[in-house]
């Protein structure tokens, strides 16, 4: 009377096993295509080794080649002055002379002192005094000259420092040129057709972080307007540009030469 | 172990080792029927339910007994805890008010245990598989624990015989491990939370019918000087 109670129909057995397969298929389904944890990562690692190569190249080549220097110019009004140097033993040797005429003069008051002498005291020993005069000036001359060597050499000591330190300071400068140049290029949109090494004098004002302060002006156009407007834009988006990796090259005014096609 | 390669979660599962495969395997079986049982008792739940409402609804209202109990007879396989309950108190009633020298208390007395011993049986029945639920849902973290355990332990242990330890050397080691803790969590999280839902759902209609039991013998009771024969 009460196996009824016993052998009662099963709701839904199959209906729950296929449901609970479909939702671990379900689940192997989503770990199948949400878990796929590596692939995309050296595309990311290739990105940033371009963008910091160029930083890493540009110190190993400005030494040789002045010609850089006039390429990237940081400091315009202050570096006219360096160029020079760069040649500096030949300069130093020849700067001697130009120096030495100065001397000259100073002796040319004491022979004209000698005239006036003979003139006011024409009297005995005349020679000797004339000979002891010379003597003296010659001893002067000597004194002079050995003075004048060691200017001369102490001065070329200080163009050595000072050529040194403003070769490294150029390095730096073409470093940082390089790598806002490098920065630029990673952002710029070159317009269709734009062909050969064009060349564009840009510029730039910077805040102290590298972030650029209003718009960058145009100093000498590549002869592409297009081109010259999409190195502006890439500019701007650049912003902040990178900083210097030797603080004391930064300058506010910054006069970019930039070859968007170039390398 | 180089950068590009491939973490998808298949070669996860098979660079594991077998321990953890095992594991892996289990905990998917266990994953299965809990799964399996979690929608065979909300069906059967559910069921309960509506057909606790649909008898109720017929008897209070104010059909005779004797067509109820016919009905609830005839149609035993489809009947309800609730219809069950009443069948049983009923044919009860019935019989041991047919005997002499039984009063009226005794015969609802009689009538009471037996829809003690159904109400018993019906709830058993809704509550069977409900502790597999409970099991599942309390052991499975350990047992995808334990995997996880033993695969970092593997990968450590290949870490020891290399001379410069990089990350990359025990990541995929680590990842594939996870995999098992993962797996334990994705088994044991419906079955908490179906143990819960399913547990509440099967005490408010065991009250249900236990308050219909009470109501059902005082109808018996009142019925019963009466129609004594």
């Amino acid at each position: 009377m009460r196996e009824h109670a016993l052998k009662r129909p099963e709701p839904g057995k199959w209906q729950s096993a296929v449901l609970a397969a479909g939702m671990h298929l379900l689940l192997g389904l989503f770990l199948f295509y949400s878990v796929r944890w590596q692939t995309s990562k050296p595309a990311a690692v290739q990105v940033e080794l371009i963008s910091s190569m160029p930083t890493v190249e540009a110190p190993v080549r400005p030494p040789p080649p002045p010609e850089p220097v006039v390429e990237k110019r940081p400091e315009p009004v202050v570096e006219p002055p360096p160029p020079p140097p760069p040649p500096k033993p030949d300069i130093a040797f020849k700067e001697p002379p130009k120096p030495k005429p100065v001397p000259k003069v100073e002796p040319k008051p004491e022979p004209k002192a000698v005239e006036k002498k003979p003139d006011v005291k024409p009297p005995p020993d005349t020679r000797r005094e004339i000979e002891a005069q010379d003597r003296m000036f010659k001893e002067a001359m000597a004194r002079e000259s050995a003075e004048q060597a060691k200017r001369e050499a102490s001065r070329e000591a200080d163009l050595i420092a000072q050529a040194a330190a403003e070769g490294a300071r150029r390095n730096a400068a073409n470093a940082w040129g390089d790598k806002i140049s490098a920065r630029i290029r990673s952002n710029i949109v070159l317009p269709p057709g734009a062909t050969g090494n064009p060349e564009a004098l840009v510029a730039i004002a910077l805040l102290p972080d590298g972030s650029v302060v209003g718009e960058p002006r145009l100093k000498r156009s590549t002869g592409n307007p297009a081109l010259d407007d999409a190195i502006l834009r890439a500019i701007v988006k650049s912003s902040p540009l990178p900083k210097p990796d030797d603080p004391s090259v930064f300058v506010r005014n910054l006069d970019l030469v930039f070859r968007p096609l170039g390398q | 172990m180089n950068l590009s390669e491939d973490l998808s979660i298949i070669s996860l599962i098979m660079n594991a080792s077998l321990l953890v495969k095992l594991v892996m395997a289990l905990l998917i079986g266990i994953s299965f029927m809990s799964w399996y049982w979690i929608f065979r008792k909300s069906f059967a739940i559910r069921g309960a339910r509506s057909r606790t409402d649909k008898f109720e609804l017929e008897f209070w209202s104010g059909g005779d007994l004797n067509a109820l109990f016919q009905s609830a007879a005839n149609d035993r396989h489809n009947a309800g805890g609730m219809e069950r309950i009443f069948e049983a108190g009923y044919r009860e009633f019935t019989k041991l008010r047919g005997r002499q020298n039984i009063d009226t208390a005794t015969a609802v007395d009689g009538a009471r245990r037996a829809m003690r011993a159904t109400y018993q049986r019906e709830v058993d029945e809704l509550e069977s598989h409900l502790a597999f639920l409970a099991s599942t849902g309390s052991v499975s973290p350990y047992i995808g624990l334990f995997g996880t355990v033993w695969g970092i332990m593997n990968a450590f242990r290949g870490l020891s015989n290399v001379g410069q330890a990089t990350l990359a050397q025990v990541a995929p080691g680590i990842a594939e491990a996870l995999v098992a803790t993962a797996i334990g969590l994705f088994a044991a999280i419906p079955a908490v939370v179906a143990y819960n839902r399913f547990a509440h759902d099967i005490d408010r209609i065991s009250i249900r019918w236990e308050s219909f039991m009470e109501e059902f013998s005082n109808i018996l009771q009142r019925q019963g000087p009466g129609k004594a024969q």
